[in-house]
């Protein structure tokens, strides 16, 4: 198989996809819907189950601006701040965070104080105390010690975002059923097949140039959209949870192994189809079935007979392996010339 | 340059080209004439390595069609008009070449001298930039013929080059095909169009599933209808006609338009001896000639026979 001859398909096919306005739809809504407006939905739900999963509270209105991380900060008044990784000596701390930190002979009003440890004569007022170590020469005023462990915010949180992960498989899914409509059966009804076939070109360069010129806007939404997702959400619950709940090992995983099964398959599915329909409408209808094994992981996990965690998606990812491989020897004996022009409806 | 042996190809069952040998020379403009589904489009199919033949071989100089890697070859070497233009609607004029002289090899330089010959020959070459789907029937047409000659093939296959293209686009894109015959290309030419035929093609094979013919027109027309002098006096009468059809030599005595249309072997002697004839019985010549019969005549005549 020649690259250069599969790369010359792929650029042709891709500038006349950026022509088509319903495949620059498709690009772009998708993707806004999948990884903006549902994590948007779901922040709610984060802000809520993460307090309610931290028991009696202080009652607290944090509107941290300012970020310390790593620093050694000493005679210091802080106010609206997140401090992070930080050794806070002598220091005045108000309306703040903080995370993973020493306080040494500090003041603490109105904070919420994540794995710290307090030494030294300190004082810890009006604030919410998750996993605090607090040395007997200092004191705690009307202060909350938290029942639940950060680390079982954690967990609801990765449940929340693992539900998001089946409607983000949508988009490495479902773009390339639009797509390849277009490329496949676009091309069929447009008898441009024909010339094309004439060219000194294998049937594998074809097929692999066409499915390129699909596999690569789609994988390239889809991880623009994962960037964009993951800002969203780590911007959108830092301030609540005082941790970035993504990247996850289960979404990198999701991402970039099941996203790119389920492109392969989706445009697998619709070469296969190319061949028995006759418009592009009945194409993405029978290509939309790609989102089968997707339900079929969701209902799985509704149900409860499974969880997100990898394990799972290994098994899984070994489920849509195996399908891909016999849709993918489907599409092959179907993109053959002869096929195309004696057999293709 | 072309050469078939037996060349069968069905489908379902069905015969779509049955025992086809044919041979085409280099620099020959060949043309395939016969009605819809007599397998024209089916052997040129099989002839660029579209599809493969059922039984029987192909050729295309020393490649066989259907095996790699003369399939391969073959491909490289051979230009295909198919019955639709097919091109890219959404990309441009350029754009639809370049892919084509790209997937053909044709280095960049070069491809792009080439693209502005070939659209400045069909008078396009200002409208290069624009989408396909802004152009008429006419200019696509003339973009697919230039996208089966951008790598320069040394054979052309042009399938129903002028069909649906109004007389005008029709002419241009004749015009063009001779041009190329004048150059010395190879072309072989799939029409309905018996008078474009005619005109354009060096030997002419009348297909209906089988080879039912093949030769020049001029040869067709002699072989199945012979020769015919057509003989016209200022007043044809009866007895006239009666004493040419008294001549032994003469096959077939026809009347139309005031003239008698004579059917014999060779008028070059026999004529001087009808004009006698004529002369004797009181009629008193205008006008005595060689009568050549159409193409299309032929054609109903070999399909008429075939069906």
């Amino acid at each position: 198989m020649r690259f250069d001859k599969i790369w010359i398909v792929a650029r042709k096919d891709m500038a006349e996809l950026r022509t088509n306005k319903y495949v620059l739809y498709t690009l772009v809504f998708m993707p806004v819907i999948m990884a903006v407006v549902i994590p948007f939905s779901f922040l709610p739900v984060i802000y809520t189950g993460a307090f309610e999963t931290s028991g009696e509270q202080v009652e607290l209105e944090l509107t941290p601006s300012v970020t310390f991380t790593d620093q050694k900060i000493n005679r210091t008044m802080i106010v609206n701040a997140t401090i992070e990784n930080c050794t806070v000596r002598s220091s005045y701390v108000y309306s703040s965070r903080i995370f993973n930190s020493t306080l040494l002979d500090t003041r603490v009003n109105g904070s919420e104080l994540v794995n710290v440890s307090v030494a030294d004569v300190s004082v810890l007022r009006n604030s919410n105390l998750w996993n605090v170590d607090v040395s007997p020469s200092s004191t705690t005023v009307n202060c909350a010690y938290l029942d639940e462990d950060p680390s079982d915010v954690r967990i609801f949180v990765d449940i929340v975002l693992n539900s998001m992960i089946l409607f983000f498989m949508m988009i490495p899914a479902v773009i390339p059923t639009v797509i390849a409509s277009y490329s496949f059966v676009g091309e069929k009804t447009n008898k441009s097949l024909e010339p094309l076939l004439a060219t000194p070109t294998t049937d594998g360069e074809l097929l692999v140039g066409k499915s390129l010129s699909i596999f690569i806007p789609t994988m390239i939404a889809t991880f623009i959209s994962f960037v964009v997702f993951t800002i969203i959400i780590d911007v959108g619950t830092y301030p609540v949870l005082g941790f970035y709940p993504v990247p996850t090992p289960v979404w990198v995983y999701s991402v970039f192994v099941l996203g790119p099964l389920f492109a392969i398959m989706s445009i697998a599915l619709n070469v296969y189809v190319s061949a028995k329909v006759t418009d592009v409408r009945a194409s993405q209808q029978f290509g939309s079935l790609v989102i089968m094994p997707l339900v079929l992981l969701m209902v799985l996990a509704i149900m409860g007979i499974i969880s997100l965690s990898i394990g799972y998606l290994l098994v899984f990812t070994l489920f849509v392996a195996l399908i891909d491989v016999g849709i993918v020897y489907l599409s092959i004996k179907t993109f053959k010339r002869e096929e195309i022009l004696v057999r293709w409806k | 340059m072309i050469r078939t042996e037996e060349l069968t190809r069905t489908f379902n069952g069905t015969v779509a080209v049955d025992s086809l040998s044919l041979e085409v020379s280099e620099g020959e403009v060949f043309g395939f004439i016969g009605p819809n589904g007599a397998g024209k489009t089916t052997t040129v199919r099989i002839l660029c390595c579209l599809i493969g033949p059922t039984s029987g071989r192909a050729f295309i100089g020393e490649n066989e069609c259907g095996r790699e890697p003369d399939s391969m070859n073959i491909r490289q070497m051979v230009g295909l008009l198919p019955e639709s233009p097919g091109l890219y609607e959404r990309l441009s004029a350029y754009r639809n070449l370049d892919f084509y002289g790209q997937l053909y090899g044709v280095k960049d330089g070069e491809r792009a001298e080439r693209i502005e010959e070939l659209l400045t020959m069909l008078k396009i070459w200002k409208r290069k930039d624009e989408a396909i789907s802004t152009f008429s029937k006419g200019m696509r047409q003339k973009i697919a013929i230039a996208r089966a000659l951008v790598h320069k093939p040394r054979l052309l296959f042009l399938d129903e080059p002028t069909a649906g293209l109004d007389p005008e686009a029709a002419r241009t894109v004749r015009r063009f095909i001779l041009n190329l015959k004048k150059e010395g290309g190879t072309i072989f030419l799939n029409t309905h169009n018996l008078h474009e035929a005619e005109r354009l093609c060096d030997r002419i094979g009348v297909l209906n599933t089988r080879l039912i013919a093949v030769g020049s027109p001029e040869e067709l027309a002699r072989r199945y209808w012979g020769r015919t002098t057509a003989l016209r006096v200022k007043t044809l009468t009866p007895r006239i006609t009666e004493a040419v059809k008294g001549l032994d030599f003469v096959v077939n005595v026809q009347e139309q338009d005031g003239q008698l249309l004579i059917s014999l072997d060779d008028p070059d002697e026999r004529n001087p001896v009808i004009a006698k004839a004529v002369m004797e019985n009181g009629g008193e010549i205008r006008n005595i000639s060689e009568f050549k019969r159409g193409l299309e005549e032929v054609y109903l005549k070999l399909i008429g026979g075939s069906t």
